[in-house]
């Protein structure tokens, strides 16, 4: 069907060189120093801060729909009930008519 | 037999109205009922034959029995499905009543707290 | 040999509402999975005639490579859960075993029967049998997963009825073989199937049928919870296969291909945002199985066998998944992500290869699997490859975020994991690397699954003729 082993070792060796790549790349001396953040607070003294990665997962909540994706899950049996319904009309609409 | 196949597309509809618009659990159990009632009505009136007679050999009519009498399988069908149905009416019931012991209330609406 | 497995099955679950050993029900359901692999290795159609009723005036159950498949897996992971749950479950253990025994008996029953309204009688066993699992903490959370699954539940299997009922009276017989021979493209016919369909897509939980299926699986226990999202799902899809193939219709299937790749994308974004750990590996499933409906509706030899060896990684890597976060909660007693954490190595290994081996990558078994179904899109539609290799990144996202809540917060915990509970865990594990450097091992069981789907005239033979 396909040569598996070969495949196998193409994205091993993938992974392994961009592994290397993203090593060697970070590893380079910067021009500037870890990034701290100012935040305004009316002018009282207040430390930088650092942002962590956990603000990666806040964005993505707040992208892609999945705020209405959840609205529709509402918990309630009437509206669960109601897109059964939807989803078996068309089902039949669609394999009578393709 | 067409009166009992249209009584029994009116009993379907009226069956899922109770299931999906009404909020309260026991009502939704009684129409999840009448709407597997009406899919049995539906299934005994395909067996139907116009003048037949009921599908039990006697002495009297054993000949040509095969052609007029009812086509006994749906009734089968049937009487299996009333055990189901009778089954699964008996857990939902039970099943709404602990839900009445735990969550105080049957109305569909309020029990939402598993979403999203 | 096939009636044996079920009589014992329900037999022995009676049996458990009696005497009250628990080794009646784990005896019973290992027994019926060394009979299953007894019939791999005899690798023939094997046919029962009830009564020595004939075709197509009595019932029979038949067993082609597609129903070996299914049921191997169905009876594999319930002897698994079965191990696992002598430790899991605490309290009330003789009716949790009588209901898992049922449930098995149900999900077999499904797989091996020839007849339509059979199919049917134990896909009630079967649903009935897993109402009583639902609820069976009955706390809160259960009962209210227990009641939406009911209702929907039983909503779901009425239109299979009413689908039965409308074949019924346009053909007039119940056997499978026989329908395959009576086809007619009436409307009647054709809203018949796409209700029975409707009705097997509840059971697999591709949306929009899907509703019940999170807040049923985070009410559940956790080995329940594994049973649902590897053997229901592998059941409802075999019913939608066993219907497409009967109407002689494995081909394009725009409904599928549609409705396949809005699982697939709506159950991996919702699964990012979950905080429930159970709930966040029950859309997980939902996901992978918009993976198989899409695959399966190209039609191609590559596009079944793909879906097929995909339910079974699914299996796999969602019973392994599902039974190492009941070992967290069986320690921590916490279900939600944030407030896991644990320290234990070999956990921590196992659970690392099951989210590697989830989001696809070699040498593990979702990495074949994922590759095979790559490549059957490819040929359809690049957009649909695209649209799955999406799908794919957003698998890691999530798995990674399971991975490190539980092993990288720094949480430590107390007390032992029990070994019976590590067995199962570890069995698939092994498994998963398996079936990833040797692929061959699965495909030897897909393979003949895939042809049996394909060559209908010999199931029809077998059945009719002999």
């Amino acid at each position: 069907m396909f040569e598996y082993w070969s495949l196998f070792v193409l994205t091993f060796a993938g992974f392994i060189g961009l592994g290397f790549l993203i090593y060697f790349l970070g590893n380079r001396k910067s021009r500037f120093e870890e990034r701290k953040f100012e935040t305004y607070t009316c002018g009282e003294p207040f430390p930088k801060v650092h942002v962590s990665p956990e603000n990666f997962y806040v964005a993505i909540k707040k992208g892609l729909g999945i705020r209405d994706l959840r609205e529709i899950h509402s918990g309630k049996l009437s509206d669960y009930l109601l897109w059964f319904l939807i989803g078996m009309v068309v089902v039949i609409l669609m394999v009578l008519w393709v | 037999m067409l009166e009992t196949l249209i009584t029994s597309a009116l009993l379907a509809v009226v069956g899922i109205y109770c299931v999906v618009v009404k909020k309260n659990l026991i009502k939704k159990v009684i129409g999840l009922a009448i709407f597997t009632n009406s899919i049995h009505l539906l299934l005994i009136s395909i067996g139907f034959r116009e003048g037949g007679i009921a599908p039990i050999i006697t002495q009297a009519n054993l000949v040509g029995f095969a052609a007029r009498a009812v086509d006994p399988l749906p009734q089968a069908l049937v009487l299996t499905s009333i055990v189901i149905q009778l089954s699964v009416t008996a857990l939902a019931l039970s099943i709404a009543i602990l839900a009445f012991r735990h969550l105080n209330t049957l109305n569909t609406d309020k029990m939402n707290k598993l979403s999203g | 040999m096939l009636e044996y497995i079920i009589s014992i099955l329900i037999v022995s679950s009676f049996l458990m509402l009696v005497l009250k050993r628990d080794l009646i029900a784990i005896g019973a359901i290992l027994v019926s999975f060394f009979m299953m692999v007894l019939l791999f290795f005899q690798d023939q159609i094997t046919i029962v005639r009830f009564g020595g009723w004939v075709p197509p005036f009595g019932i029979v159950w038949v067993m082609d490579g597609l129903s070996l498949f299914v049921g191997l897996l169905i009876t594999g992971i319930s002897s698994l859960v079965a191990i696992y749950s002598i430790k899991y479950i605490k309290e009330r253990k003789h009716r949790f075993y009588t209901l898992l025994c049922l449930m098995t008996a149900g999900l077999l029953g499904v797989c091996l029967t020839g007849d339509i309204f059979n199919m049917y009688v134990f896909f009630e066993i079967l649903s009935i049998a897993s109402y009583g699992l639902v609820s069976f903490f009955l706390d809160e959370d259960a009962i209210e997963g227990a009641f939406k699954y009911i209702i929907i539940g039983s909503f779901g299997s009425s239109f299979i009825l009413l689908g039965i009922a409308l074949l019924y009276g346009v053909t007039g017989t119940l056997n499978f073989a026989d329908l395959a021979l009576k086809i007619s493209h009436s409307p009647v016919f054709m809203i018949a199937l796409g209700l029975i369909i409707g009705g097997f897509a509840f059971k697999a939980a591709i949306i929009p049928f899907h509703a019940w299926k999170p807040d049923a699986i985070e009410g559940t226990p956790t080995p329940i919870g594994a049973i649902f999202t590897t053997s229901s799902s592998a059941v409802g899809v075999y019913g939608i296969m066993r219907i497409l193939f009967v109407f002689g219709m494995i081909q394009l299937n725009f409904a599928l291909i549609g409705f396949g790749v809005l699982t697939m994308m709506v159950g991996a974004l919702l699964a990012l945002v979950q905080i429930n750990a159970k709930r966040m590996l029950a859309y997980s499933s939902i996901s992978q199985i918009g993976y198989v409906v899409m695959v399966i509706g190209f039609g191609t030899t590559l596009g079944l066998t793909s879906g097929l060896y995909h339910i079974l990684n699914n299996a796999l890597i969602k019973g392994l998944l599902f039974m190492g976060i009941g070992c967290v909660i069986y320690l921590t007693g916490k279900e939600n992500l944030d407030e896991m954490g644990m320290n234990n190595t070999p956990l921590l290994i196992c659970m690392g290869i099951g989210v590697l081996s989830m989001a696809g990558i070699p040498p593990l078994n979702g990495f074949v699997s994922k590759w095979l179904i790559f490549m059957a899109s490819w040929e359809i539609n690049p957009i649909l490859t695209v649209l799955a290799i999406i799908a794919s990144a957003i698998t890691l996202a999530y798995g990674f975020k399971i991975f490190s809540s539980i092993f990288l917060s720094g949480k430590k915990s107390s007390g032992e994991i029990p070994k019976i509970m590590l067995v199962p865990v570890v069995i698939l594990t092994i498994l998963c690397v398996l079936i990833g450097i040797f692929p061959q091992l699965g495909l030897n069981i897909v393979e003949p699954a895939a042809n049996a789907l394909l060559n209908q005239n010999q199931y029809i033979t077998a059945v009719l003729g002999g």
